[in-house]
């Protein structure tokens, strides 16, 4: 897996479908999204699939927490953890 | 009979006990009586009088409990906003509410801080900093510690308003439903009664504290010398995590729209957790998929479930004990709060279902859901004369049927309003943004049932996009981002759908049938 490129299309996906409306917050690997109120409890669970499509892994209940979710670089490091 | 007296009358008992946690932050009987009344002294001092409104702009936290009986023991009214609405609507709710004051933190008041009404005065949680204001007295929380405990207590009256609660409004406006002491009261201590809470027990707060759920959780809790535990809402992300929440912080008493108790049955892992402690699971705002309402009540056994049914015009006005052992498909709102009368309104056909007597065994008999009693509401903000309020009788849109065992079922709305995830959404106030847009020459909104959010929310629209007025092309993207700034997120619709025109029924009004059927085959 291309960790390179999962790492833009969560970036991106969380931009076009969480930030349109909010220009003044930019996107890095480390914010946290979400102490910042970027999403809502459809939202996350939206993000979730998306990862689950995008990667090929299929997460727990249990799995689906806070701190395996709190910013791009949290995600990633969880997934490859997952992959292993 | 007045809200703040609920916590004068429970201090004495309950001093050293916690009356609230948030997170990692506590605060006890004794300390939030203590620092309400140097907040409310600062608050008389500095002129705010009885019927003042006073707005809460804070992410939900310990702060915001003392902001809620700081104000009502000034005798003024809080308005509590939407932390995460858009500074459009916010603003819109200042300007309709028009408070003497707002109590925020500084990141927060930031954005809204040159649309305050003249001579607003701001009080501020954390440091002031970078911030300027100009427009009024500004105080950081040292400052409010300055002041005495003791004030002069303004002569209240429980038929004064104690809060306004902004719902969504058909018109494009959101609506502020004005509670009295006395309306909120009368719920409060039936549910005190009705439920037993007893001192030190551990009650939820998941609702926002602009969600009238959260009467139930602020004044019911303090009412019975228990410790509130307020949820921020992205705690509530996590389905996962909230159910452990609630074991760790060894919650007795739940209440929640049925979504969240959805999501945790799917998501929550709940077979695996020790829900020894949780005695009461109540809830409200929508409908509870009775599959899932049947799972939630095998893993949790030993607990007393209730379906609470009441708009916010109301709070609660029926209430239903589920019989776990026989969970029907429609859930019934049960029977009547016994603080109020409820009739059925049936082609100008009046049935009081208390005294009516028709053998129910043999008649079907349904209508639009009336409310009559103390705890209706006083009126909407600004609109003293409103249609829905006649002879203090409440009409609540709902169309319900009489069950044959007297128990009211829910059958539909008689208007445009949804609900989603328990929020309440006027399709018209939808509709209304989308018109609002240059590029947007008709639209229409329909509601899509869904299990997880109850509905989901699908725009349809006919744009001018042949020749828009920016040179861009409409597309999903750009309604949605024009809808969030003036929706909050729960309003903007999830699906977006462009056509040529809209689909008319005979008489040409927007046939929302088809609409329906557009968006289910999507």
């Amino acid at each position: 897996m291309d960790i390179k490129k999962l790492e833009q299309s969560i970036s991106n996906f969380i931009q076009e479908e969480f930030l349109y409306d909010k220009p003044e917050i930019r996107i890095t690997n480390d914010l946290n999204i979400i102490e910042q109120g970027i999403l809502d409890s459809m939202d996350i669970f939206r993000l979730i699939q998306f990862i689950e499509q995008g990667a090929d892994v299929s997460f727990e209940p249990e799995e689906m927490v806070q701190t395996n979710f709190q910013s791009i670089n949290d995600i990633i490091s969880f997934v490859k953890q997952k992959k292993k | 009979m007045l809200l703040h007296n609920i916590l004068l009358h429970s201090v004495d008992k309950n001093r050293e006990q916690l009356a609230a946690s948030c997170l990692d932050s506590t605060i006890t009987y004794g300390e939030l009586d203590d620092l309400t009344s140097r907040l409310c002294n600062c608050f008389i001092n500095n002129g705010i009088k009885l019927g003042d409104r006073v707005c809460i702009y804070l992410d939900k936290s310990i702060n915001s409990l003392i902001s809620i009986f700081a104000i009502l023991k000034a005798g003024a009214v809080y308005v509590p906003l939407d932390a995460s609405a858009p500074v459009n609507r916010i603003t819109t709710i200042i300007n309709d509410s028009n408070p003497v004051a707002i109590l925020s933190t500084s990141s927060k008041v930031i954005t809204i801080v040159d649309k305050l009404p003249k001579n607003c005065m701001l009080v501020i949680f954390d440091e002031v900093s970078s911030l300027k204001y100009q427009n009024g007295v500004i105080f950081q929380w040292k400052d409010i510690l300055e002041y005495g405990r003791s004030y002069d207590i303004p002569k209240v009256i429980e038929t004064d308003p104690a809060y306004i609660l902004y719902t969504s409004g058909s018109t494009g406006v959101p609506k502020g439903v004005v509670v009295s002491h006395r309306a909120s009261y009368v719920f409060v201590e039936w549910a005190y009664n009705e439920f037993k809470l007893l001192p030190g027990e551990i009650v939820s707060n998941h609702a926002p504290l602009h969600f009238d759920l959260s009467i139930f959780d602020i004044f019911t809790t303090i009412m019975s010398g228990g410790t509130i535990v307020l949820i921020p809402p992205e705690v509530s992300l996590f389905p996962y995590n909230l159910a452990s929440l609630i074991v760790k912080s060894k919650i007795n008493v739940w209440y929640s729209v049925p979504s969240i108790l959805v999501k945790m049955v799917l998501y929550g892992k709940l077979e695996q957790l020790d829900f020894s402690n949780l005695r009461l699971v109540l809830f409200a705002g929508e409908v509870f998929p009775t599959k899932y309402l049947k799972k939630l009540t095998k893993i949790i056994p030993h607990a007393l479930f209730y379906n609470l049914y009441g708009p916010t015009e109301t709070n609660v006005c029926t209430y239903y004990k589920v019989d776990k052992d026989n969970i029907r498909d429609r859930l019934p709102i049960g029977k009547s709060c016994p603080y109020n009368r409820l009739v059925l309104l049936n082609n100008n056909r009046i049935i009081n279902i208390e005294n009516d007597q028709t053998n129910f065994k043999t008649d079907v008999i349904e209508g639009e859901l009336c409310v009559q009693g103390p705890n209706v509401m006083s009126m909407y903000w600004g609109n003293e004369n409103n249609n829905k309020l006649e002879k203090g009788l409440y009409y609540t849109g709902d169309w319900v049927k009489r069950g044959v065992d007297g128990d009211l079922i829910y059958l539909s709305r008689l208007d445009g309003m949804i609900k989603s995830r328990g929020y309440r959404i006027e399709m018209g106030e939808i509709e209304s943004v989308l018109h609002d847009h240059p590029d947007i020459i008709r639209s229409a909104v329909v509601p899509i049932p869904d299990v997880e959010n109850t509905n989901l929310i699908h725009a349809f629209v006919v744009s001018n996009n042949s020749s828009p007025r920016n040179g861009e092309k409409l597309d999903e993207k750009a309604v949605k981002k024009f809808c969030s700034k003036f929706l909050p997120r729960y309003m903007v619709p999830t699906f977006i759908t462009f056509l040529s025109e809209l689909p008319e029924t005979h008489n040409g009004k927007v046939d929302k049938v088809r609409l329906k059927e557009l968006a289910s085959n999507r």
